[in-house]
């Protein structure tokens, strides 16, 4: 699912392989890619805009850094959002700010130039964040990566490095506390 | 509610069930009340995140990861000319050594290349000129005593005494032959004037020889002094070369560091000025079209707004004021008047405020 949301691993591996050879400008390709995804998953996770454009940024950092540990016959997006994922965590528990909460953020909808919409939109988004919140680190995981980054239950288990009914079962639990806890703050 | 059911459900919400479980779920929840319940809200619950719009990474984002990785790209290239080279031989490498550290790896290497070169061709010289001397040396002690004496030059005409005859005796020399003894005399005379021309020829070419031989290697001592000379002269050039390169290069390091530094710096600026501006603009807008109501709450809103924009986006700020604006004179003039006339144009206007507003301030971010 996720492959179909931000493109083939084939493209993937292809610019790696060009910044290999010392082609930044491939690099740049993938950041271009992959910043929103990323973005989105550390703002989920976090909660907050400015950790999560740190993290973010880390990510990209930490890409470059252990790209001679990356073993590509795992797609590269699984890779990237482990590191993605393990950077929140380490964030969390670093800082333990979990239940901050950060309502100013812009959005990617297309439809957000009418400011109504807009405002719906940040509405909900609000309201979406301070239920995960509320919910436990793996679930909000869980979560954020099957709804807000389209990842199939396979890539999800590649990504947190579990099997997949154990994926399957987290997010049956995930699903049910955070659609209580949505009826509540409605 | 069982697990089965629990695995139909979200196998259903997840859109991977076979028809045989869509089936079997859709059974369920006709004889399930409860399960009817829990497989709406779930299904509720997935639309809602659904709708949940993605939100947009920051637009320093890529700036500011590309220009660490131009960086760190830049520190490699130093260490290592070619990057296109295994992994296994790119890991052998320091994976974040400092600008500094890089320079000051660059010029040990530049150094020790030096100082090699200065040793291994020094070494030559010695060798050259140590070999000349030694030659210089065999060729004055083979030569014998210089110079040569006469009681020394003796010993080279022995050969000549091998051809002299014994003294001629009464018995087998006539008195009458008294010329072949004068001859023979004459002849030994010869021989002897022949050795001593040998020898001093000999002297002569010994000495030139060992002159020749002492004049080389004085050469070669002039030259190796020269040659210490003029590498310790080219040595000390080239680490102030060095030196130079190191320094100009830490400077241009800094310099990319400050610029970047203060390009930040600009950016937040202007971004805080311009949400500034924006929130301003809003806040005049709500109040010429809107009641006094609206004009309380924009300024509120804009206040706050303020305090908060740092380089978040003045748009949201204006948004959020223009819209609260709008609300709350929308609900004041409801709650105001029963007239659902007035209602509407309060609306209207403050929608349309809150509009041209949040354009006004959108095309000021723009500008």
């Amino acid at each position: 699912m996720a492959a179909n949301v931000i493109g083939t691993d084939e493209q993937d591996q292809a610019l790696l392989s060009r910044y290999r050879c010392g082609d930044v400008d491939a690099f740049s390709s993938l950041v271009l890619k992959y910043q929103k995804p990323v973005y989105n998953a550390a703002f989920r996770v976090l909660g907050n805009v400015d950790d999560a454009t740190d993290i973010a940024q880390i990510v990209f950092l930490r890409v470059v850094e252990r790209l001679e540990s990356y073993d590509s016959q795992y797609r590269f997006f699984s890779w990237l959002y482990r590191i993605a994922v393990n950077e929140a965590i380490d964030f969390l528990r670093r800082t333990s700010r979990e239940d901050e909460l950060d309502e100013d953020h812009e959005y990617a909808a297309p439809d957000t130039a009418n400011p109504e919409h807009r405002y719906a939109a940040k509405e909900l988004s609000v309201c979406v964040q301070a239920a995960l919140m509320k919910l436990k680190m793996n679930e909000r995981i869980v979560i954020t990566l099957r709804h807000f980054n389209d990842c199939s239950y396979s890539e999800i288990a590649e990504i947190l490095a579990l099997d997949e009914k154990t994926v399957k079962s987290r997010l049956f639990e995930a699903r049910r506390r955070l659609s209580g806890l949505l009826k509540n703050l409605s | 509610m069982t697990n089965d059911f629990q695995y139909l459900i979200h196998q259903v919400i997840d859109d991977l069930a076979t028809a045989e479980e869509r089936q079997a779920l859709a059974k369920i929840v006709r004889e399930d009340e409860t399960v009817a319940t829990e497989f709406e809200q779930i299904k509720q619950l997935s639309a809602t995140l659904a709708s949940v719009p993605a939100l947009a990474a920051p637009p320093e984002l890529h700036t500011a990861v590309m220009s660490q990785i131009k960086n760190k790209n830049t520190s490699q290239l130093i260490l290592e000319p070619s990057v296109c080279v295994a992994p296994a031989a790119r890991s052998q490498n320091k994976k974040s050594a400092s600008t500094s550290q890089i320079i000051f790896s660059r010029m040990e290497t530049v150094m020790s290349e030096i100082k090699k070169g200065f040793f291994s061709s020094t070494m030559n010289k010695v060798l050259v000129g140590g070999g000349v001397a030694a030659v210089a040396i065999i060729a004055v002690t083979s030569g014998g005593n210089f110079p040569a004496s006469s009681q020394d030059t003796v010993g080279t005409i022995a050969p000549a005494a091998r051809y002299r005859s014994d003294q001629s005796v009464t018995a087998n020399v006539q008195p009458s032959a008294s010329g072949g003894a004068s001859s023979a005399q004459i002849s030994v005379n010869t021989d002897n004037a022949a050795a001593n021309s040998a020898s001093n020829a000999a002297d002569k070419s010994a000495a030139k020889g060992a002159l020749s031989s002492a004049d080389k290697a004085a050469m070669d001592a002039a030259d190796k002094t020269a040659a210490k000379g003029a590498l310790s002269s080219a040595d000390k050039a080239a680490l102030d070369a060095a030196d130079k390169a190191a320094a100009k290069a830490a400077d241009k390091t800094a310099a990319k560091g400050a610029l970047s530094s203060a390009d930040k710096a600009a950016m937040d600026a202007a971004d805080k000025a311009a949400a500034k501006a924006a929130d301003k603009s809003a806040a005049k807008g709500a109040l010429n079209s809107a009641d006094k109501a609206a004009l309380d709450a924009a300024d509120k809103a804009a206040a706050k707004a303020a305090d908060k924009t740092a380089a978040k986006g003045a748009l949201n700020s204006a948004d959020k004021a223009a819209m609260d604006a709008a609300d709350k004179a929308a609900a004041k003039a409801a709650d105001k008047s029963a007239a659902k006339g007035a209602l509407n144009s309060a609306d209207k206007a403050a929608m349309d405020a809150a509009d041209r507003a949040a354009a006004k301030a959108a095309s000021k971010v723009a500008n």
